[in-house]
Parts: structure tokens; C-alpha cells; sequence
């Protein structure tokens, strides 16, 4: 992150909330919004609540399910293909 | 190339590990539907069985197959034309005041608090159009313009359809954490 990066002001950093955290921001845009944070206590913590917000999808997203049926289903398949 | 048996047993030692990653991956993008789920985690290794030669043993396998099943469903998805409207979850994401959980819970400790069963509810019973974007964005990490790609919709109506979906599940999460007594 660039020291040099000028912030943005609280507007704009909202209304880019979610392009920076999903990394979608060009480097000079996404670097005027963490400096921004840096120093705003207003929207600092809407960001660290996204943030912690998408991380819990991803975890929770990622979930095995057993299915047990399924491996003895696939086997079959496969039998069948090689038969 | 390997014998009939070596490929059998090669794959099953590399592929079936992955089986319940698939199906949780087959439930979150279907909704929940079972059947369809179990379908298409056979369809998808179907294709990586027959395809087995071309995969370079040592790279990552696990996500190797979450594409071709990724892929298996996003064709599936297209041809659906049978699908409601998205505009019907538009009118209807409307936040009612108050129910924002951001300003009940800044610090995000539910987030700590909540177990995957309901978060995975939340996504699962968001509308197709709302859902499968945010699987492949939140869960598979996809950019916004691979999954306009995939889906075939523009980067524009994909942040939409993201932002939509996530004030929704908000809205979810902090119904349930004010009927769990996390919150009042």
C-alpha cells in the first residue's frame, strides 16, 4: 500500500465498500480507500464488519456435506464406464 | 499411460477424497436440492473420470474437480429458462427500518457467535439468481467479471445482484440472532 495514496472521502469509500474488499478496485483507487480508512473512525468499522460478514460466508460456504451413498453411487458409475 | 486398474485405483485415491467438498459445493449452488446435488457431483466426475488422462497428478485436484462441477452446473443454469424473474426479489430486498444488523452489532460478534448451519441456510435460500452469485463470488472467490461471464449477465447487474444478496442475508443473520437471544 502506498504512504503516498491520497484518501478518498467517506461517500466514495462507501459507495466502493464492496469493489475493495472483493479486490475488485484498480491499485491507485483501492490504495485512496485504505488510506481513507486510516484514518476515519466512522468508516472503518462498516468496513471491518463487511468484511468479517464475507469472511463468514466463505467459511460457512466451504462446509463439507457427508454424503455417504454417494461414493458407493460414483464407484458404480465408474464400473459401468469400464465395463 | 497408466493400466485400466492403476487409472481406477489413481483416481479414486486422488478424486473421491473430494466427494463431500463437491456435494456441500452441488448443495450451496442448487439451493439445497439434494438429488440434483447428488447428480451433479456423479455428472462432474464423470467428466473428470473420462478426462482423468489430461489431469497432471501433483497440481490441485480438489479444485480441479469444483470446476468441472462448477462449470456442469453453470451450463445447467443457462438453459433453465424456467426461472422467476429477479425483479421479484427486488421489490421485496427493501430493508424494513430497523432491521439492520450492522447498527445492532458493529463490532460483528455474531459473526463469531452463529453456526454454519444457519449462514448456510441464509445462502441456500436466497432466489437462484441471488444465490448462484454469491457462491461463486463469496465461496468460490470468483471475480465479478468471470461470474458475468459464466452467468452471461453485465459486471453491473452481478455487483447488483451481490449487494442485494448480501443486505438479504444480513437481514437473515440478524433475524436469527435476535430469535437466538444474541441479540435484542
Amino acid at each position: 500500500m502506498s504512504n503516498a495514496a491520497k484518501p478518498c472521502d467517506c461517500g466514495e469509500a462507501l459507495e466502493k465498500l464492496y469493489d475493495f474488499l472483493d479486490g475488485e478496485l484498480p491499485d491507485a483507487s483501492g490504495a485512496e480507500i485504505a488510506a481513507h480508512l486510516e484514518q476515519c473512525r466512522a468508516c472503518w468499522p462498516q468496513f471491518n464488519f463487511e468484511r468479517l460478514f464475507l469472511d463468514r460466508l466463505a467459511a460457512a460456504g466451504e462446509c463439507c456435506e457427508p454424503c455417504p451413498k454417494l461414493a458407493d453411487r460414483i464407484r458404480a458409475v465408474l464400473d459401468a464406464e469400464e465395463s | 499411460m497408466p493400466s485400466t486398474d492403476d487409472r481406477r485405483t489413481q483416481f479414486e485415491r486422488e478424486a473421491l477424497p473430494h466427494l463431500d467438498a463437491l456435494y456441500g459445493l452441488a448443495l450451496r449452488l442448487t439451493g439445497g436440492d439434494e438429488a440434483r446435488s447428488e447428480d451433479l457431483v456423479q455428472d462432474a466426475v464423470l467428466k473428470a473420470w473420462r478426462n482423468w488422462d489430461s489431469f497432471e497428478l501433483g497440481t490441485n485436484c480438489r479444485a480441479w474437480l469444483m470446476t468441472i462441477l462448477r462449470n456442469t452446473f453453470i451450463n445447467e443454469f443457462r438453459r433453465d429458462k424456467s426461472r422467476p424473474n429477479p425483479v421479484e426479489f427486488d421489490e421485496v430486498a427493501e430493508r424494513p427500518p430497523g432491521d439492520n444488523l450492522f447498527e445492532a452489532d458493529p463490532e460483528g460478534r455474531i459473526f463469531e457467535r452463529i453456526i454454519d448451519r444457519e449462514v448456510i441456510e441464509a445462502i441456500q435460500g436466497l432466489p437462484d439468481d441471488f444465490r448462484v452469485p454469491v457462491v461463486l463470488a463469496d465461496v468460490e472467490g470468483l471475480a465479478y467479471q468471470e461470474i458475468a461471464d459464466l452467468l452471461d449477465i453485465p459486471v453491473g447487474t452481478v455487483k447488483s445482484r451481490l449487494f442485494r444478496a448480501r443486505k438479504r442475508l444480513q437481514e437473515e443473520l440478524y433475524a436469527y440472532a435476535v430469535e437466538a437471544g444474541f441479540l435484542r
